[in-house]
C-alpha cells in the first residue's frame, strides 16, 4: 500500500485534501446545502461533534468568511491548484477586516481537541451529557441559532445494532440541545446510521419539525449505512418543554405498530450531489481531464491525540535502555573483530546492529571509543584507513561475502572445492574405468549419460516392491 | 405460527457463559447450550427474532435464565430450555449493559446510566438514574445482601460507581466515586468480590485491575473510599471489548481476536490467537477444569486451556562442545553431530549424551536427515560420503555407509521413504539411492537443469513412476523414474528462496516456500496442475504435517493450524536460519533448535495448546457474495467475502449444520462476487472483486465423501502506480457459439469482456466504456433470439446492451440500446424474470436501491429497425425497507427483499397490471445484509454471517389473504 493508495480508492478523500478540506465529509454538507439551501440567512449556527472540524470549516468558510463555495459547476469544485490556492489565501488572511462577517457566530462542541478556525468558538465536550448541552445553551443567552448541525458518529464496533442505538442516541442528545437553542422555522441536520428499526426514530422527527427528509449526498459512499436527516422549519407542539425530550422522544416510548409494513409514514429519501458530481463508488482515474497535473497531498488534519497514544509508546523502549543495549552490542562486535573470530556469515546481522548503534550514539565516549577500535580493526582486514561509522559500515559491506544466508555459499572450504575440480574429473574417469574393467556395473559408461536405470534387475524390482508401499514405515 | 422458520444461524458470538456443565452461548437470537465435558452440541432454543443475544443471567438456584439482547429480556427455564412454552419476555425502551436475576426480581443497568428493577413479572418497580447523565458502554450490577452497586463505564474514559439502593434521593443516585485512568471508551467492567477487585478494560487498549481496600458496600460507606490501581496490561494490538477477572487471574479479549490470560500481578499467563483476526465479543472461564471458552465474530466457537503446558529444556553437548545439526529420533531422543564431527546421542529417558562416533571426515561440512519414521538418519559430506544410522532400542548403530562414485559435495539429501532417498550432487547430478539389507544401492541419476543455485531443496514421491524434486530457485520438476531428465518443469512456483518442503496429501501435492505461500497441486495423468495457492500470515514455511504448518516469522518458531486459519504456538528462536527439528505424536509435540551454540527442547502438551472447535468460524468480515446449490445431491454453499477468501461449506440435508470444506485465501484483495456455472461437464466457479481480479475454480467430486476445489486461472491485471485501483463489482456469464464469454462490471464505469480458451485460460477481449459512473451489477438473459446485457450503476439507470453488437470485432465505439432511469442514485440489487401471456413476452425488472426503493418494471422488448425497449407498468415502494436494499429474487406470483435494515420482505405480484401486496416480513439478526439465495425452499441470507430459514410456501396464500395475520 502506497500513500496514494486511499487517493485511488476515493476521489472525494483525494479532492479533499486538494481543496484544503479537514476532512471528505465537507462535501456531504456542501451537497446538503446544494439541495436545500440550508445556509441562507444564516447567522449563528452550532455544529455538534466538530472534529476534526470539516463541517466547522464549512460553517467557517460559507457564513464568517462569507466564501462563495459553488460546487454545481464541476469546474469549481473539482478545480486545479490555484483555486486551492486561492481558498487557502482566503483562510489564511482571517484579519482582513473585508471577509470578515462579525455578526456570524458559530459554535463547536466536541469530545476531542481540535485545531482553532476562524469565526469559530469551540468547547469540549460530550454532547450526550446534560452539562454540555447547559454550557451551549449559555452561549446562546438570549439568542438563539439559525442552525445546528451534527455530523458525529460513535466509534463504531462492528456490532451493528449496538452502533445504530448509539448513534440514536447521539442524535437525541444533539436534538436536546437543538430544542433548546434552535429558533422556531430554524435547520436541524444530523447524521443517522440507515439500519434496523430506523425508521422509527425518523418519524418521530416529524413531531418537532414540519419537513424531515432523509437525504443520501453522493459524496457518502453507496455501501455505507449513514444518511442525514434535513430537519425544516422548526415547529415544537404547543407547551412544549425541551427538558423532557428524551422521554418524550425515546425510540419505544410509543406504539409503534401503526409503523410496521406499509401503513406508517414515509420519511421521503432524497438523493442529493448533482447528476454529473462524483460519487464516492466509481473508481476515477487519478489524472482526471482539464486538470493540473496529481500530485499526493499529505491530509489537512491528522487526529490530535489518540486514546491508544500511551499504549503505542510502551512499544518503544526508554532510550537509555537502548543505548545500553547498543553499547553491549558494539562491545560483542568489536571483540569478536579484534580476536579474528567474527563471522561473515553473520555480517547483514552486523550491520543493522551498527546501523541502530548509528542512531543512537550521538556523542557518547563510550561508543566512540568502541568505534574507534572497530575502526581499526576493520582497516587490519580491509587494509584501509578510515574510521568514521559509516565508512566502517561501508567497508563491512565491501567485506560481504556472504550475500545470501545459504550454507552452502559460506562454506569455509569453498576454494577447495575449485582447486578439486580437475582432480575430482580425472579421477570419476578412472574409476569409471577401474569398474568397466572388473564388470561391476555393465552400464557404466551410461552411468551418467544416457540411459538412466543403472540398478541391476532385481534390485531394481525389489526397489519397486518397496516403493509400492510409499508412505508406509518399513523400518 | 411463523410462516419462516429458523434452520441455523452463523453470525458473532456475542455472549458466553458457563453454568455447571453448560456452555451458554448468544448467536444471533437462538441461545445454544453445548455440554463442557463432552464438548457436544446439546440444544438451542430461540429467545428474540431479529435481535442478538448480548447476556444471560442465571438464579442463585441456576433453574432460571435471564436472556438480554439490546432492548429486550426473557427469563426462561433452565436447563430444560424447551420445556416452558409460556416465556416472560418484555422490552425496556432501553439497551441493556448488564442485567442480574435475583429470586423474586431483576436489576438491569441501561446504557443511558440507569438502574432499572423490575418485579417477577417484568414490570418495571422502580428506575434510579445516576446523576451523571451521559452514554455508557459497560457496566456491572454487583449485588451484595439486597445492596446493589452499579458500576457503568463511560465514553469519556472513566468508570463511575454509583449505589442506587442506598443513595437515591427522587430516583436521582450520586457517583460515590469515579476511577480515572483509561484514555478511551470503558468497553468492559467486572467485578470479583471475593478478591475485591474490579477489572476494566478501554479503547486505549489497555486493561486496568483495580484494588479494594475492603468489601465494595463497606468501601463506599466509607468518607475516603480508597480504590487504587492494582495494575495495568498492554499487550493488544486493538481495542479491548471485554474483559473478566477470576480468583487467580484476569482475562482480555479484543478486536484483534487475541486472548491474554494475566496473573493478578499483571504476568502473561497465556496468549490466545482465537478467531483469526474476527473480534472477540464473548469469553468465560471454568475456573474448576481450568479452561477457557472464546467466541468470535467468525461465529467461531472453541475452548483452550488455561495453562499451556510448555516445558523448555536447553542440552548443552558434553565439554559444551558446539552442535552443528541435531534430528530428533524416536521417543523424544536426539541425535546431534558436532562442528568437530562428533556424533552424539541424547536419551530423553536417561537425560544424557552418550559420544557414538567420532567423524573425522565430517569435521568441516555435514548434513544431518532423519527419516520420516525417526528410525534412520543420515550424514552426508563434503565427499560424497554417506552414513546411514538406526536407532534400535535405544542404541544407535551404524548400518551403511557409501561414498557416490564423483566423491564430491552433497548439496542435499532427502528421504523419499524409510528405504529410499534422493541426494544432490555438483553440477545438478541427482541420485536416486536405495537402502536394502543394509546396503546402499544405486537405482539412477538424474539431471537438475542449469541455474545459478543448482541444488534441489526437497522431493517427494507421487507414486511409483514419479517423484517431484524443488530447488534452490523456487521452481519445480518432475522426474519420472526411468527418465534422466525432467518430464515437466513449472517455473517459479515459488519466489527466488526457493521450495522449502514438498508432501504428498492423498491425490494432493503441497508445496512450500520462503514466500508465505503455500500451493496446492493436483496430479493427472502424470501431469502436474496448480490447484490453490494460500497465502499466510507469515514468510518462513518450513514444513507441512496434517493440519500444522511450522515455519518462522521473523525470529519466532511458529507452528500454525492450516484449517483455524491461527497460530498454535510460537517462540523466539532466532529465526529459520538453524539447525532444527519437530515431532508430533498425538499428545505431544516437541521443537528443537540449536542457538547460541546451545541444543534448545521445547516439550509441548499438545492438548494444552491445541483449541478444540465447537463451532468452525466462517468469513471473519462480511460476506460480499454467495451462491448455494445442489450438486451431485448435496447442497452446498459458496460464499466469499471482505476478509479475502472463498469458503466452501457443506450443507446437510436439513440445511441445520453447515461442514467447511475448504477455505481458500487466494484473492488479492476482498471478493465481491461469485458465479456459477456447469461447463463442459465441469462445474466452474468464479469469483471476482478487488485490485480486479477473478480466479475460475473448479469443483469435482473425487470420492464421494468430499468435493476438491482447484484453482484453473487467476487474471489480474498488474498496474503501474499511477494507476486507480479498479474493483470488479459483479459477473455475467454467457454462452453464445459454444464459447462461454464473461462480462465483468467494474468500478471506473468499464465493461471488460473476457471468454474461456480451451486451456481453461480468461482471455480478455474486450473493454467498453459506459461513463465514469461505478457499475455495481450485471446481467442478460436471452429474449425472442436476442440476448441482452444490463448494467446497472450509481447513477440509477437501467442500461440495456445488445450482446452481439459487444462481442462484433473491429467496432470503435460500442453504445448501450436505451437506458431507463428507476433509480435516484446506485442500484446494488436486481432480479429479472421472462414470462409470456397472449403469445407475447414480456420482461419484468425487480431492482432495489441505495434510495431504499423497490421498482418493479414490466418491459416489451421489439426489433423493427433495431432493438427497442419500452416500459409497459411499473410499480415503486419506498416504505417497507428503510436502508438500502442488497438483495431481490423474483419467482412467480412472489418476489424477495432484503435490505441492510435486516428485514427480509415478501412481496406478491400480479403480471398483469403489476398489481403487488406486501404479505409479510421476516427480522434476521445478521447485520449488514448483502443478499440471499434460494437452495430449495430455504432462504440463505447471508451479510455478517450468515442465516438459513425454511419458508412453509404452500400454506402461503391463505395465510397472506387474511389481513388480522399482519
Amino acid at each position: 500500500m502506497g500513500k496514494t493508495s486511499k487517493d485511488k480508492r476515493d476521489i472525494y478523500y483525494r479532492k479533499a485534501k486538494e481543496q484544503g478540506w479537514r476532512a471528505r465529509s465537507a462535501f456531504k454538507l456542501l451537497q446538503i446545502d446544494e439541495k436545500f439551501d440550508i445556509f441562507k440567512g444564516v447567522t449563528k449556527a452550532v455544529d455538534l461533534c466538530a472534529a476534526p472540524g470539516s463541517w466547522s470549516q464549512v460553517l467557517s468558510r460559507k457564513l464568517y468568511l462569507g466564501e462563495t463555495i459553488n460546487i454545481t459547476e464541476k469546474c469549481t469544485l473539482f478545480h486545479t491548484d490555484d483555486i486551492a490556492e486561492k481558498n487557502n489565501v482566503g483562510e489564511s488572511q482571517v484579519d482582513s477586516k473585508k471577509l470578515k462577517n462579525e455578526n456570524v457566530k458559530i459554535v463547536a462542541v466536541d469530545l476531542q481537541p481540535m485545531s482553532p478556525l476562524p469565526g469559530v468558538i469551540q468547547l469540549q465536550g460530550d454532547i450526550t451529557k446534560y452539562s454540555t448541552a447547559q454550557e451551549i445553551i449559555g452561549h446562546f443567552e438570549g439568542t438563539k441559532a439559525d442552525l445546528v448541525v451534527c455530523d458525529g458518529a460513535p466509534d463504531v464496533t462492528g456490532l451493528h445494532c449496538m452502533d445504530i442505538y448509539i448513534q440514536a442516541q447521539l442524535l437525541l442528545g444533539a436534538l436536546h440541545i437543538t430544542c433548546h437553542v434552535l429558533k422556531v422555522g430554524g435547520t436541524f441536520v444530523a447524521k443517522i446510521f440507515r439500519g434496523k428499526d430506523n425508521d422509527l426514530l425518523t418519524n418521530q422527527l416529524l413531531t418537532l419539525f414540519t419537513e424531515v427528509f432523509v437525504v443520501k449526498p453522493s459524496s457518502s459512499r453507496n455501501s455505507s449505512i449513514e444518511a442525514f436527516v434535513v430537519c425544516q422549519k422548526y415547529n415544537p407542539p404547543q407547551g412544549f418543554e425541551p427538558k423532557l425530550m428524551t422521554p418524550y422522544l425515546n425510540i419505544s416510548n410509543k406504539d409503534f405498530s401503526s409503523l410496521e409494513g406499509v401503513n406508517r409514514v414515509i420519511i421521503p429519501f432524497v438523493v442529493c450531489g448533482d447528476v454529473s458530481a462524483y460519487d464516492s463508488d466509481t473508481t476515477y482515474p487519478l489524472q482526471l481531464e482539464g486538470e493540473a497535473p496529481y500530485k499526493y497531498r499529505p491530509p489537512v488534519q491528522p487526529p490530535i491525540s489518540p486514546p491508544y497514544y500511551s499504549s503505542k509508546k510502551e512499544d518503544t523502549p526508554p532510550s537509555t535502555l537502548s543505548l545500553k543495549k547498543s553499547k553491549d552490542q558494539l562491545k560483542n562486535i568489536v571483540e569478536s573483530f579484534e580476536s579474528g573470530s567474527y563471522k561473515l556469515k553473520s555480517l547483514n546481522n552486523t550491520l543493522d546492529k551498527l546501523n541502530n548503534i548509528r542512531k543512537n550514539s550521538e556523542k557518547d565516549s563510550v561508543i566512540q571509543e568502541y568505534i574507534e577500535r572497530l575502526g581499526k580493526a576493520v582497516n587490519k582486514i580491509t587494509e584501509n584507513k578510515n574510521d568514521t561509522l559509516e565508512e566502517i559500515i561501508e567497508n563491512l559491506k565491501a567485506l560481504d561475502l556472504s550475500k545470501k544466508e545459504d550454507i552452502f555459499v559460506s562454506n569455509p572450504m569453498e576454494d577447495l572445492l575449485q582447486a578439486s575440480e580437475e582432480l575430482r574429473s580425472s579421477k570419476v574417469e578412472k574409476r569409471m574405468q577401474e569398474l568397466k574393467n572388473s564388470n561391476d556395473l555393465t552400464n557404466l559408461e551410461e552411468l551418467y549419460n544416457e540411459v538412466n536405470i543403472v540398478a541391476d534387475e532385481k534390485t531394481f524390482q525389489e526397489f519397486l516392491a518397496h516403493i509400492e508401499l510409499l508412505d508406509t514405515c518399513t523400518c | 405460527m411463523s410462516v419462516f422458520k429458523n434452520k441455523l444461524i452463523r453470525t458473532d458470538v456475542t455472549y458466553l457463559k458457563i453454568v455447571n456443565d453448560y456452555i451458554l452461548t448468544g448467536i444471533g437470537g437462538d441461545l445454544q447450550i453445548f455440554s463442557l465435558s463432552n464438548e457436544m452440541f446439546i440444544t438451542k432454543v430461540k429467545i428474540f427474532s431479529g435481535q442478538k443475544i448480548y447476556g444471560v443471567e442465571t438464579n442463585k438456584s441456576k433453574n432460571k435464565l435471564l436472556v438480554y439482547g439490546g432492548m429486550y429480556i426473557k427469563v426462561i427455564d433452565f436447563p430444560n430450555v424447551n420445556n416452558s412454552k409460556e416465556h416472560l419476555m418484555s422490552s425496556v425502551k432501553e439497551w441493556i449493559l448488564d442485567a442480574k436475576l435475583l429470586d423474586n426480581k431483576l436489576c438491569l443497568a441501561t446504557m443511558n446510566n440507569k438502574l432499572l428493577i423490575l418485579s417477577s413479572n417484568l414490570d418495571v418497580e422502580k428506575e434510579v438514574l445516576c446523576e451523571e447523565r451521559c452514554i455508557l458502554y459497560s457496566a456491572f450490577i454487583s449485588i451484595n445482601k439486597n445492596e446493589i452497586v452499579v458500576m457503568s463505564g463511560t465514553v469519556f474514559s472513566e468508570v463511575l460507581i454509583w449505589w442506587p439502593t442506598k443513595y437515591d434521593n427522587n430516583g436521582i443516585s450520586p457517583v460515590l466515586k469515579k476511577l480515572t485512568g483509561h484514555k478511551g471508551v470503558i468497553f468492559s467492567i467486572d467485578y470479583h468480590a471475593e478478591t475485591g477487585v474490579i477489572c476494566s478494560c478501554s479503547d486505549d487498549r489497555s486493561a486496568i485491575l483495580w484494588k479494594l481496600k475492603s468489601d465494595i458496600t463497606q468501601e463506599l460507606k466509607k468518607s475516603n473510599i480508597d480504590i487504587s490501581i492494582l495494575t495495568q496490561v498492554h499487550g493488544h494490538s486493538s481495542r479491548i471489548f471485554r474483559c473478566k477477572v477470576f480468583h487467580d487471574f484476569f482475562i482480555t479479549g479484543g478486536e484483534d481476536s487475541l486472548v491474554f490470560i494475566w496473573s493478578h500481578s499483571g504476568d502473561l499467563i497465556r496468549k490466545i490467537e482465537a478467531h483469526q483476526g474476527s473480534s472477540i465479543w464473548a469469553i468465560d472461564v471454568d475456573e474448576g477444569t481450568k479452561q477457557i471458552v472464546i467466541g468470535g465474530s467468525n461465529s467461531g466457537l472453541s475452548l483452550f486451556p488455561i495453562n499451556s503446558d510448555i516445558e523448555n529444556l536447553k542440552l548443552s553437548l558434553p565439554k559444551l562442545e558446539p552442535p552443528n545439526s541435531i534430528c530428533f529420533m524416536s521417543n523424544n531422543n536426539i541425535a546431534s553431530i558436532t562442528e568437530n564431527g562428533n556424533l552424539y546421542y541424547y536419551l530423553d529417558k536417561s537425560k544424557s549424551w552418550f559420544l557414538v562416533e567420532k567423524h573425522e571426515e565430517l569435521k568441516y561440512y555435514c548434513l544431518m536427515q532423519s527419516s520420516k519414521c525417526k528410525k534412520l538418519f543420515a550424514l552426508a559430506g563434503y565427499k560424497g560420503q554417506i552414513f546411514l544410522y538406526k536407532e534400535d532400542s535405544n542404541n544407535l548403530k551404524l548400518i551403511c555407509k557409501y561414498i557416490t562414485l564423483r566423491e564430491s559435495r552433497i548439496y542435499s539429501f532427502h528421504w523419499l521413504t524409510c528405504n529410499t532417498f534422493l541426494i544432490c550432487q555438483d553440477n545438478g547430478i541427482l541420485l536416486l539411492l536405495f537402502l536394502h539389507k543394509n546396503n546402499i544401492n544405486l537405482i539412477s541419476t538424474y539431471n537438475l537443469p542449469q541455474s545459478k543455485e543448482r541444488w534441489t531443496t526437497s522431493a517427494t514421491f507421487f507414486n511409483k513412476e514419479l517423484f517431484i524434486v524443488g530447488d534452490r530457485k523456487g521452481h519445480l520438476y518432475v522426474y519420472s523414474i526411468s527418465n534422466k531428465e525432467p518430464i515437466q518443469i513449472i517455473k517459479r512456483v515459488h519466489n527466488h528462496l526457493g521450495v522449502t518442503h514438498l508432501s504428498l496429501d492423498k491425490n494432493q501435492l503441497n508445496s512450500l516456500g520462503r514466500n508465505g505461500i503455500l500451493r496446492t497441486f493436483n496430479i493427472q495423468n502424470n501431469v502436474v496442475k496448480v490447484a490453490a495457492s494460500n497465502k499466510l500470515p507469515f514468510l518462513w514455511l518450513a514444513k507441512i504435517l496434517n493440519n500444522l504448518i511450522i515455519g518462522f516469522s521473523g525470529n519466532n518458531f511458529v507452528i500454525w493450524d492450516y484449517k483455524l486459519r491461527s497460530i498454535l504456538f510460537e517462540k523466539e528462536c532466532g529465526g529459520g536460519h538453524r539447525s532444527w527439528d519437530f515431532i508430533k505424536t498425538s499428545n505431544n509435540c516437541n521443537v528443537a533448535y540449536v542457538k547460541d551454540k546451545i541444543i534448545h527442547c521445547v516439550k509441548i502438551d499438545w492438548n494444552s495448546v491445541c483449541p478444540k472447535e465447537l463451532i468452525e468460524g466462517l468469513h471473519v468480515n462480511q460476506i460480499n457474495s454467495l451462491v448455494a446449490f445442489n450438486y451431485m445431491n448435496k447442497k452446498y454453499l459458496v460464499s466469499g467475502g471482505e476478509d479475502t477468501t472463498i469458503q466452501i461449506n457443506e450443507l446437510n440435508n436439513n440445511c441445520t449444520l453447515i461442514k467447511k470444506l475448504h477455505n481458500l485465501k487466494s484473492h488479492l484483495s476482498n471478493v465481491r462476487t461469485i458465479k456459477h456455472v456447469l461447463w463442459k461437464n465441469q462445474k466452474l466457479i468464479f469469483s471476482a472483486g478487488g485490485r480486479a481480479q477473478i480466479i475460475l475454480w473448479a469443483i469435482k467430486n473425487e470420492n464421494n465423501d468430499c468435493i476438491s476445489c482447484n484453482e484453473f486461472c487467476s487474471y489480474y491485471e498488474s498496474m503501474n502506480t499511477d494507476d486507480a485501483e479498479m474493483r470488479i463489482m459483479d459477473l455475467y456469464l454467457h454462452i453464445h457459439n459454444e464459447k462461454l464469454y464473461i462480462f465483468a462490471a467494474c468500478s471506473n464505469g468499464f465493461i471488460k469482456i473476457f471468454y474461456l480458451d480451451d486451456s481453461n485460460k480468461i482471455i480478455l477481449k474486450e473493454n467498453v466504456f459506459y461513463k465514469l459512473k461505478c457499475i455495481t451489477k450485471i446481467i442478460g438473459f436471452n429474449f425472442d433470439k436476442h440476448s441482452i446485457l444490463v448494467t446497472l450503476a450509481t447513477d440509477g439507470f437501467l442500461i440495456f446492451w445488445d450482446i452481439k453488437k459487444l462481442l462484433e470485432e473491429n467496432v470503435q465505439e460500442k453504445y448501450p440500446v436505451q437506458s431507463i432511469k428507476c433509480h435516484q442514485s446506485g442500484i446494488n440489487s436486481v432480479d429479472h424474470k421472462i414470462y409470456k401471456s397472449n403469445n407475447e413476452s414480456y420482461v419484468i425488472f425487480l431492482t432495489g436501491g441505495d434510495d431504499n426503493l423497490i421498482a418493479l418494471n414490466k418491459l416489451k422488448i421489439t426489433n423493427i429497425n433495431g432493438l427497442k425497449i419500452d416500459v409497459l407498468c411499473n410499480y415503486t415502494n419506498s416504505g417497507v425497507h428503510c436502508s438500502q436494499i442488497t438483495g431481490t429474487k423474483i419467482l412467480d406470483n412472489y418476489f424477495f427483499t432484503v435490505s441492510i435494515d435486516q428485514r427480509l420482505c415478501v412481496f406478491e405480484w400480479t403480471s398483469k397490471k403489476l398489481e403487488c401486496n406486501f404479505c409479510t416480513l421476516y427480522k434476521t439478526a445478521i447485520s449488514d445484509v448483502q443478499g440471499f439465495d434460494f437452495i430449495d425452499n430455504k432462504i440463505v441470507i447471508f451479510g455478517n454471517g450468515v442465516d438459513v430459514i425454511k419458508c412453509m410456501f404452500k400454506s402461503y396464500m391463505c395465510l397472506f389473504k387474511n389481513p388480522n395475520y399482519l
